[in-house]
C-alpha cells in the first residue's frame, strides 16, 4: 500500500497548499492517468466528506480506547493462560464436596489417601489440552487428531494424541534462496499436561507442563528463533546454515547441534540449561557461557553457574519419571504441582529446604509420593480441597 | 501483566511502542470502518478487536507502514465477515461488501482515509490562532474575510497564516518522488 500512502500525501500538501512544483506535476500525472482517479481526487478533497471524518476523528476519546484495548488484551491473554487452572479449581471444589461425603459416610476409615487418590486421578496425563496459536491468532485446541496443509501445500501438520508434527512437504532446495518471511506458532501446555513437538526442520521438542513455546511455522529464516517459558527438552537437527537458538526469559542460548534441557518457569528464580549431547552457549546481559555434554548452568540472579550433573535427573521427565536427586522440596513440589494440579502450603519456611533424593512414576497417583516422602519422617501432610500443606 | 510493548524500527534507530501506535492508528481505522458500518460503535468494536490480534504480533513488524497496512487487510476481512453474518442481508449491504471486496475500491478508500488523517494531524498540530486561519482559509474566507471573523487585524492575520504555512510544510516534510517509478 506504499502508493496509496504515498498518494495521500502528495493530495494533503496539495489541499494544504504546500506542494512543490515537483509534487505537484507527479499529483497531477497521477490524477490524468485514470479517470477513476480524477474521480477520487474529488471525493477525497469533497469538504463535506473531509469534514465528516475530522468530525469522527475528534469524537474518539483515546484515553479510554486505550484502556478498553489494555483490558481486551489481558482478558484474552490472561484468559487463555490461566483456563486451565480455572477449571481445575473448579474439578477441586467438587472433589472437595467428594471427599467430605466421603468423610461423613466413612470417618473410620482412611480418607485423606482416598481423596488424594481421587484428585491425582483428576489430572492424570492427558486429562488436559495443550493450545496451539496459529499466525492469525486463531486458538486451536489440541484435543482430536488435527491435520492441517498450509495454504501452498508446503507444509502439512499433524497432530495425534499429545504429538504434534510440522512436516515439510517440498523440497526445501525450492525454498532455499527464496527470502520469505516467516510465521510464527505457539503452543501452550496446561497443568497436568505434556506435549512432543516436531518442527518442519526435524528438531524434536518434548514440552512439560505449563509451559509455552514460540517457533517458526516454516523456519524459512536465516536462524532458527525459538522461543520458551517453562521446561522442554530439545533434539535439534543439524543445519550449520541455519544456527537455533532458544530464547528464555533471561537467558539466550546458542545451538549447535545437540541434545539438551532448559528450564525456565517464571515462578522460580533460576533458569537451568543441561546439556546431554553437542554443544550450547548459554548468554544473558551481562555474562556468557559455553556447555560441554554432562554440564549444567544454572542462571540465577544475573549470574552463571556451571555443575557437573548427572544428565538423567533433567531428562528423565520426558519418558515418564520425576528423577530427582538432593533437591528442596520446594522445588521438588513446584514440579508436582505443575504435573498433579495442586498447590502446594509449607507450615514452616525452613521445610522448603529438605533435601530429597529419589524417582517417580508420573502416571501414578499423587497419594504415592506424598506417602512416600512422608515415610521419611521428615514431614507431614494434610489435604485440603486441591491444596496440600506441608507440615513438620 | 504489562501491556505495551516496544520495537526498535529504522534498523535500530527508532524506538516504537504498541501504545503510541494504538494512539496514531486507532482513530482513522475507527473513521474506514465506519465508511462501511456505518455505526461507529461497532466500528470500534472491530478496530479493537484487530489491535488485539495487531498486539500479539507486534514484535514481528518492521515499519509503521506495515504495522498499518496489516491494520487495514485485516480490518477488510473483519468487516466483510460482519456484514455477512449481519442478519438482514440486504442490496446496501451486499453493495458493502462488493465495495470492500474489490481491490481498488478498497484502496482508494485507503486513500481517503489517510489523506484525510494527515490533513487533520497537520492542522491539529498548529496553534490556536493558526488553526483558525487556516481553517477558514481553507472555507475559502480572503485574509481580509479571515481578519473581520476573528477579529485581528489584517497583518496579525497573515503573519498567523505564513508561520501556519511554515509549519505545515515542515511537518509534512518533502515527499520522494517514488511515483512516477511506480507507474513507470
Amino acid at each position: 500500500m506504499e502508493t496509496q500512502y504515498h498518494i495521500s500525501k502528495l493530495i494533503a500538501k496539495y489541499y494544504l497548499n504546500t506542494i512543490s512544483k515537483e509534487e505537484e506535476k507527479e499529483l497531477r500525472y497521477w490524477k490524468n492517468s485514470n479517470k477513476a482517479n480524477e474521480k477520487l481526487l474529488n471525493r477525497v478533497l469533497d469538504e463535506k466528506n473531509l469534514s465528516n471524518t475530522v468530525e469522527i476523528l475528534r469524537s474518539i476519546e483515546l484515553f479510554k480506547e486505550l484502556d478498553v484495548n489494555h483490558q481486551k488484551i489481558s482478558e484474552k491473554y490472561i484468559k487463555r493462560i490461566n483456563y486451565f487452572k480455572w477449571t481445575s479449581y473448579a474439578a477441586a471444589i467438587l472433589l472437595l464436596f467428594v471427599g467430605i461425603t466421603y468423610l461423613i459416610y466413612e470417618l473410620s476409615g482412611n480418607s485423606q489417601e482416598y481423596l488424594i487418590n481421587q484428585l491425582s486421578e483428576n489430572y492424570k496425563p492427558g486429562m488436559n489440552k495443550s493450545l496451539l496459536i496459529d499466525e492469525s491468532g486463531k486458538t486451536i485446541a489440541l484435543n482430536k487428531e488435527l491435520s492441517i496443509i498450509s495454504g501452498d501445500s508446503s507444509l502439512s501438520i499433524q497432530n495425534i494424541s499429545n504429538a504434534l508434527k510440522y512436516t515439510s512437504t517440498k523440497a526445501n532446495s525450492k525454498l532455499e534462496g527464496i527470502r520469505m518471511k516467516d510465521v510464527y506458532h505457539t503452543l501452550i501446555i496446561p497443568t497436568g499436561g505434556e506435549h512432543f513437538l516436531e518442527l518442519s526442520d526435524g528438531t524434536k521438542i518434548w514440552l512439560n507442563s505449563e509451559s509455552k513455546i514460540k517457533y517458526p511455522k516454516f523456519m524459512y529464516g536465516k536462524s532458527r528463533m525459538i522461543e520458551l517459558e517453562g521446561e522442554a527438552y530439545f533434539e535439534v537437527a543439524e543445519n550449520k546454515n541455519k544456527p537455533f537458538f532458544v530464547k528464555t526469559k533471561g537467558v539466550n542460548i546458542k545451538v549447535l547441534g545437540t541434545a539438551f534441557n532448559v528450564s525456565a518457569y517464571h515462578n522460580e528464580d533460576h533458569i537451568t540449561t543441561t546439556l546431554v549431547d553437542g554443544k550450547v552457549s548459554i548468554s544473558s546481559y551481562n555474562d556468557q557461557m559455553t556447555l560441554e555434554p554432562g554440564y549444567q548452568s544454572v542462571y540465577r540472579k544475573d549470574k552463571f553457574e556451571k555443575l557437573k550433573v548427572d544428565t538423567e535427573y533433567f531428562t528423565e521427565w520426558k519418558n515418564g519419571t520425576f528423577r530427582f536427586k538432593r533437591i528442596n522440596l520446594f522445588e521438588l513440589t513446584n514440579k508436582l504441582s505443575r504435573w498433579y494440579g495442586v498447590q502446594f502450603f509449607f507450615d514452616k519456611e525452613e521445610l522448603k529446604n529438605i533435601k530429597f533424593t529419589g524417582a517417580v512414576q508420573k502416571n501414578k497417583p499423587l497419594g504415592n509420593i506424598l506417602k512416600t516422602l512422608k515415610e521419611t519422617k521428615h514431614i507431614k501432610y494434610k489435604v485440603s480441597g486441591n491444596s496440600v500443606l506441608i507440615m513438620k | 501483566m504489562k501491556i505495551d510493548k516496544e520495537i526498535i524500527l529504522n534498523q535500530g534507530k527508532e524506538k516504537y511502542s504498541y501504545n503510541q501506535c494504538f494512539a496514531e492508528v486507532f482513530p482513522i481505522a475507527c473513521s474506514f470502518a465506519n465508511k462501511f458500518l456505518d455505526d461507529l460503535e461497532i466500528a470500534k468494536d472491530l478496530v479493537q478487536d484487530t489491535f488485539v490480534i495487531i498486539w500479539d504480533r507486534f514484535e514481528s513488524f518492521e515499519c509503521k507502514n506495515h504495522i498499518k497496512s496489516y491494520l487495514y487487510k485485516s480490518l477488510r476481512n473483519t468487516i466483510i465477515n460482519h456484514l455477512k453474518h449481519n442478519e438482514v442481508i440486504n442490496k446496501y449491504i451486499d453493495n458493502k461488501i462488493n465495495n470492500l471486496r474489490s481491490d481498488p475500491t478498497f484502496l482508494d478508500y485507503v486513500i481517503e482515509q489517510e489523506t484525510h488523517h494527515i490533513i487533520y494531524n497537520a492542522i491539529e498540530q498548529l496553534p490556536e490562532n493558526q488553526k483558525r486561519v487556516i481553517n477558514l482559509s481553507l472555507m475559502g474566507l480572503s485574509n481580509e474575510e479571515i481578519a473581520a471573523e476573528m477579529n485581528i487585524s489584517l497583518n496579525t492575520t497573515k503573519t498567523h497564516k505564513a508561520r501556519a504555512y511554515k509549519q505545515l510544510k515542515s511537518s509534512l516534510g518533502n515527499i520522494y518522488s517514488i511515483l512516477l517509478i511506480l507507474l513507470k
